[in-house]
């Protein structure tokens, strides 16, 4: 995550400013988001004595990964402590293992859409001066959220996470497999190979499925329902991605997913404490 | 089958190459009878005696009272205490058998002082006997210790068994890692037909036999003993007596002197560490029967029985317990399938067999062990 962070300065930050796009001040403005995050989510843990691992800083950080470009600090700050304050006081208390991170992602797509201020290129992306190929795509060039244009840093990331014992790969493998079927699928039907090419390392759909889509709290536990996760996931993400955009189509599909899966949690609950009682 | 697990130990802690004893204990403690029928009426025991089924006074004493005891279960449970006088008079003296390799199969199990063993021998049509020489729990090396002091004795004993049995095989499973037992076997095995070394990898609960015996293909008609199993058949065969010492070990990082104790079955643990151990051991947790599948217990009320396997004092370490983060390695790592979780949030009954991995594996490090024992869920 620390060197997305630092790609997603390079590319965000230090290119414009040595292309004379940005002023010196504006070369650290980006870091403003993720300290934003990281700091609102140490206050919540501090007032509201939050001792879990996955706690509300490192919520609050991811979240200010993947937020598009032209995303307004303050409409930031507001969200992330609006979220904060949902999953402490609604989520968590009930248990509810709902992704209030996909949630706020889709959330702040509808506020920047509303405002018309919903953008994912920087100021170098929107003036064209450079033509990238899809190789330098795959390098980081791609226009994507802040600090998530760099496939294959998540890539890396992805097999360094692979050894950690609590990660569940199992998800990221799938989901990405069943993806990957229905883009096939898709650009053998379009006969568009150049489409497959395009998106088969979309660095949206590769943040989103290495970091968002295993977080422990939101996904399922038992290798049943790990199937169906990933399964609703991998099918459904083309079809969004083309229906809306493919920045936030994947999310789309993970809130599916997670909502299918709160309900296999509901229906099972009832059935549990009715044999109880 | 689920694929077992190598568990992280702490490669020096290690049992001294001598075995310890302690066989003079000042009382020794016996459980009370299932049914009150079988009490004893008799104040004075003598070594040996039968007290009730499968079990054996331990030394010749005379009964001065009842006293409640913790079983290395946890389970407190009404002892007769007896004092020892020392006198190791026996009821009976049977003389010792030169040789056993001749001995008809009823003869071997008419020898049998423990009705269970009797039962595991009634088959007839048995194609492999399966010995299991693996001690499971990390730091406990009962059966390592038990072969290498008694290889000749447990050899001599299958090959009796082996004699009984046509077209059967005796396989002795050992970890791989357990160099000095495997080159003590390698020794002697050359003058016994028939019985064959197996050497597995270094996994938690292989030496169980449901994992054992798919770990090593064994198809139908087994008989599966444990090393000391078959030890306690060799006394009671060749020696004609019954089992009444046991080897338990000492051991873990919180105590400098790890041992491998010769105990008679029904010493009291304090009596022991009171010898053993006089320094203060505060500062340790205490697992009976291991760190896995023990529990921890008060030492001052607990008593050697024959599932007594050893204590491990580990030091003292900070674990914050934390809340469940969801990540499914305790349902995924359950080598029968289980889903701990349904225990632990809503105090379901869940199938369990007691190894410990769940919470072995927890990062919340949450016992979910206490939940699956029946204790009040959150």
């Amino acid at each position: 995550m620390i060197l997305l962070l630092f790609y997603g300065w390079y590319k965000n930050g230090w290119i414009p400013y040595f292309q004379h796009f940005y002023s010196l001040s504006h070369l650290f403005l980006i870091f403003l988001y993720p300290l934003c995050g990281f700091g609102i989510g140490i206050l919540f843990d501090v007032v509201f004595k939050n001792k879990n691992p996955f706690n509300n800083k490192f919520y609050g950080f991811l979240f200010s990964l993947f937020v598009p470009i032209s995303t307004n600090i303050f409409i930031f700050l507001l969200l992330v402590t609006f979220l904060l304050f949902l999953n402490t006081f609604l989520f968590d208390k009930k248990d509810w293992d709902f992704n209030f991170i996909v949630f706020g992602k889709l959330l702040l797509f509808f506020i920047l859409f509303c405002m018309k201020s919903y953008e994912y290129t920087n100021i170098l992306e929107k003036s064209q001066l450079f033509v990238y190929t899809y190789i330098d795509g795959i390098l980081g060039h791609q226009v994507s959220g802040l600090f998530t244009s760099n496939a294959l840093l998540i890539l890396f990331s992805f097999s360094v996470l692979s050894f950690d014992l609590y990660y569940k790969k199992d998800i990221v493998f799938y989901g990405y497999v069943f993806y990957l079927i229905t883009l096939l699928l898709y650009a053998f039907y379009q006969s568009d190979m150049q489409f497959l090419l395009n998106h088969l390392f979309s660095s949206d759909i590769l943040f989103a499925l290495v970091f968002i889509a295993p977080l422990s709290s939101f996904s399922p536990y038992s290798n049943k329902r790990i199937a169906i996760y990933s399964t609703i996931l991998g099918f459904t993400i083309l079809p969004f991605s083309l229906l809306i955009n493919f920045h936030e189509g994947i999310y789309i599909s993970l809130l599916l997913a997670n909502l299918f899966i709160l309900f296999l949690n509901v229906v099972q609950m009832r059935i549990i404490r009715a044999k109880i009682s | 089958m689920t694929k077992l697990m190598k568990l992280d130990k702490e490669n020096e802690i290690q049992v001294k190459n001598h075995i310890e004893e302690y066989l003079t204990p000042d009382f020794v403690f016996v459980p009370f009878p299932p049914k009150k029928e079988d009490l004893k009426k008799e104040v004075y025991i003598k070594k040996g005696e039968l007290l009730y089924k499968n079990v054996y006074a331990p030394v010749s004493g005379k009964l001065i009272k009842v006293e409640n005891c913790l079983l290395p279960s946890g389970k407190p449970t009404n002892f007769l205490v007896y004092a020892n006088d020392f006198q190791e008079k026996r009821e009976k003296i049977f003389p010792t058998r030169k040789k056993i390799s001749n001995l008809s199969k009823e003869e071997i199990v008419e020898s049998l002082y423990n009705t269970h063993l009797k039962e595991k021998l009634n088959y007839n049509n048995i194609s492999t006997i399966l010995v299991s020489g693996i001690d499971d729990e990390p730091y406990i090396e009962n059966e390592s210790f038990l072969q290498r002091e008694h290889t000749k004795d447990i050899l001599d004993l299958l090959d009796a068994l082996l004699n009984n049995y046509s077209n059967c095989k005796v396989y002795i499973a050992l970890k791989n890692t357990d160099s000095k037992t495997i080159m003590i076997y390698h020794n002697l095995l050359g003058s016994y037909k028939n019985i064959e070394l197996k050497l597995v990898e270094d996994l938690f609960l292989i030496g169980k036999e449901p994992f054992l015996v798919k770990y090593l293909r064994i198809k139908n008609d087994f008989i599966f003993l444990k090393a000391s199993e078959v030890y306690e058949m060799y006394l009671n065969v060749k020696k004609r007596i019954p089992f009444l010492e046991k080897y338990i070990t000492i051991s873990g990082n919180g105590i400098q002197r790890r041992l491998l104790l010769k105990v008679k079955l029904g010493t009291k643990v304090i009596e022991i560490f009171k010898k053993f151990y006089p320094e203060n051991l505060s500062d340790c947790v205490l697992y009976v029967n291991g760190m896995m599948q023990g529990v921890q217990l008060d030492l001052n009320q607990l008593i050697v029985t024959k599932d007594l396997d050893g204590i491990i004092l580990m030091k003292k370490q900070k674990k914050i317990r934390r809340k469940c983060i969801k990540c499914g390695k305790c349902i995924r790592i359950c080598p029968i399938h289980s889903n701990p979780l349904l225990a632990y949030k809503l105090g379901m009954n869940v199938r369990c067999i007691h190894c410990g991995l769940c919470t072995y594996i927890c990062p919340s490090y949450i016992p979910l062990y206490k939940y699956l024992n029946g204790d009040k869920y959150e």
